[in-house]
């Protein structure tokens, strides 16, 4: 399988380093934009991921995992200006209409990446995923909220404690 | 972290058998960054509100703390006094942001219409004016029948009424002046609160206060006013000082010609008050005058706080911060935070009015918790529609609360912290009911407490306890 494109090359040669998924597809990516990732950081520093070995990921599997390093190559270049004080307002719409774009995506995808990102410690991910499920359960009542993120139902303690509390804050309720 | 990363992958799986995206039982961190992300306190109160662990989460004094620093606490509406203190009417609420559907259900679910005092204990006249707001209590004074009396709309509860006829007040005269009083109390301690209020005559002053364990209210003795400025000959009534405003377990009272204050620390033993030259900082520039508060920081660590003082020069907030906690005198930093011109012009274009001179444009309130209130006209100056706008210190951003005419004082109400996210509840619930025992307890854990010189009693009644 073809690595995902990388973006624009500084300097030619970029390093490049294999990823492998949990169903041992090969990935290949320019450091800097694995990099992103803490877990992967120290690895890669260290010189691993070249050549013929390739970094394992047990957790993420190749549909999470090309997503994952989509944002990443998305991402790098900004990084790699040290969160890019000169960045100019175009490029930070860019990136805001392709984060925006990027977790428009069904709740299963979702639920994957936000394990991987967690996993592999991607921190502008992290919070992109976060403010992604915050902004599906913002103005929703408990139950609602419980619906949309697929929790079981309440048990009958669970229920005995909510009923206890929408006494006091009926209007969370509502 | 309190809780694992991961979860077994048997649990996972069976989990995963009823729920496909079994959000539920993602890592703690996880869970933390998304209740973080929500927009406001309102949202966050609903998402605690679905299960014991994001309740849990939620509770954690570190997770208010940063939840707080990036949510400031939501304005709910302004309280107005009646236009004088002798008149027998109850403050009225004006409810801001009405748009927002999420705040109007908060509203419709506490009492703003202050019923108790219409059904409570009878105080005549019932002449009710809003003295100060805090941690969604309202406090409010009857200077026609000698009352205070401290609700909580949101809660709906009574926390108490205060009869000044309990105090001996017989070594004053009858040209003695009471203040507005001052309610000082915390998000964190709920069940607590420190009422005071000074009475002063020609040369002299006195701080009384009235708290949750001292119901029947208490007073210190008089201080004597250093340097008082000449009575105005043409005024009937001695006034010579401001009211106090409060900057986190500080009230500050200014001489109306800022070069004193009386200042009253309320985090030693016994109470301190004591009077201070006010340095030519506070008061220079021409600034007419300054208004004192605290930021968002205060409500964290209220015993550190220094005041943050806001004046107005021209359009231009300036800020003072720095200086010894409770102190004036200690080298102050100043800086400039807005120029208001441009927002205050388009307030003007919105009240379809003409921007006045220069110096006339607009009032600064007060300062809460990191705030500044401020309206578009003079309360003397009636009957003129006026915004009524707060600016963010922090981010310079300032939002219109409403328009109406401004021919009363007011009070903001905001959304305290919600009691049932304040973890460990034993901490305020009436289980330490007064008592000689606190005393013996340590001097680091009575500072925890807010103001120290008082004892642990949480009483107050429900509105259907009337």
């Amino acid at each position: 399988m073809a690595a995902p494109e990388s973006g624009d090359g500084n300097n030619g040669a970029a390093r490049m380093v294999t990823l492998i998924s949990s169903d041992n597809t090969r990935f290949e990516v320019e450091a800097a934009a694995a990099s992103l990732s803490q877990t992967l950081q120290l690895t890669i520093l260290d010189g691993g991921g070249g050549g013929g070995d390739g970094i394992p990921l047990p957790n993420v599997d190749s549909a999470t995992l090309s997503k994952v390093l989509e944002y990443c190559i998305k991402h790098a270049p900004a990084a790699a200006n040290g969160g890019a004080p000169n960045a100019t307002a175009v490029d930070r719409a860019e990136l805001e209409r392709f984060d925006n774009e990027f977790v428009n995506i069904d709740q299963s995808v979702l639920y994957s990446l936000i394990m991987a990102a967690h996993n592999l410690e991607i921190e502008g991910l992290q919070s992109l995923v976060a403010k992604k499920v915050a902004d599906m359960i913002k103005g929703k009542s408990p139950m609602e909220i419980r619906r949309t993120l697929g929790f079981p139902d309440p048990t009958p303690e669970e229920q005995a404690e909510m009923n206890a509390h929408m006494l006091e804050y009926g209007w969370a309720y509502e | 972290m309190a809780c694992s990363g991961e979860l077994p992958p048997e649990k996972r799986r069976r989990i995963s058998a009823t729920a496909p995206h079994a959000f539920h039982c993602l890592p703690c961190p996880l869970e933390i960054n998304i209740l973080q992300s929500l927009p406001s306190l309102v949202s966050l109160v609903r998402a605690a509100s679905t299960c014991r662990r994001w309740r849990d989460l939620a509770s954690d004094p570190g997770f208010r703390r940063r939840f707080r620093t990036n949510h400031p606490p939501p304005v709910l509406g302004l309280f107005f006094s009646p236009p004088n203190d002798a008149i027998p009417a109850i403050p009225s609420f004006a409810p801001v942001r009405r748009d927002d559907a999420d705040l109007a259900k908060v509203v419709l679910s506490g009492d703003f219409l202050l019923t108790p005092l219409y059904v409570g204990p009878r105080v005549a006249p019932p002449c009710w004016f809003v003295a100060d707001s805090r941690s969604g209590r309202l406090l409010l004074f009857n200077w026609q029948a000698m009352h205070l009396a401290l609700l909580n709309p949101l809660e709906k509860r009574v926390e108490g009424y205060f009869d000044f006829s309990e105090l001996d007040l017989m070594d004053g005269g009858p040209q003695d002046q009471f203040l507005e009083p001052r309610l000082i109390c915390f998000d964190e301690f709920p069940s607590r609160f420190w009422i005071f209020f000074l009475r002063h005559d020609q040369r002299r002053v006195q701080v009384g206060m009235f708290t949750d364990t001292m119901r029947e209210g208490m007073l210190l003795p008089w201080l004597d006013a250093p340097e008082r400025p000449n009575p105005n000959p043409n005024e009937q009534r001695d006034d010579w000082l401001e009211d106090g405003m409060v900057a986190g377990v500080f009230i500050y009272w200014f001489y109306k010609n800022y070069r004193h204050a009386i200042i009253l620390d309320t985090t030693t033993e016994g109470l301190r008050c004591y009077a201070e030259e006010v340095p030519p900082a506070v008061y220079g520039e021409g600034a007419a005058y300054c208004v004192l508060g605290e930021d968002v920081a205060a409500t964290e660590d209220p015993h550190a706080c220094s005041p943050r003082i806001v004046y107005v020069h021209r359009n231009m907030i300036h800020r003072l911060t720095g200086g010894a906690p409770g102190s004036l005198a200690a080298p102050l930093l100043r800086d400039v935070v807005k120029d208001l011109g441009p927002d205050i012009e388009s307030l003007f274009v919105d009240l379809h009015m003409q921007l006045p001179e220069v110096g006339n444009r607009f009032t600064i309130f007060g300062l809460r918790d990191g705030f500044v209130y401020f309206t578009t006209s003079h309360p003397v100056v009636q009957n003129v529609a006026t915004w009524f706008c707060s600016l963010s210190l922090e981010t310079g951003q300032v939002e219109k609360l409403l328009c109406r005419t401004y021919d009363a004082r007011f009070q903001p109400y905001t959304m305290p912290w919600p009691r049932f996210l304040l973890g460990d509840p034993d901490d305020d619930n009436d289980s330490g009911i007064g008592g000689p025992s606190d005393s013996s307890k340590g001097n680091n854990e009575r500072r925890q407490d807010g103001p120290a010189f008082s004892k642990k009693n949480g009483r107050s009644s429900t509105w259907s306890n009337l």
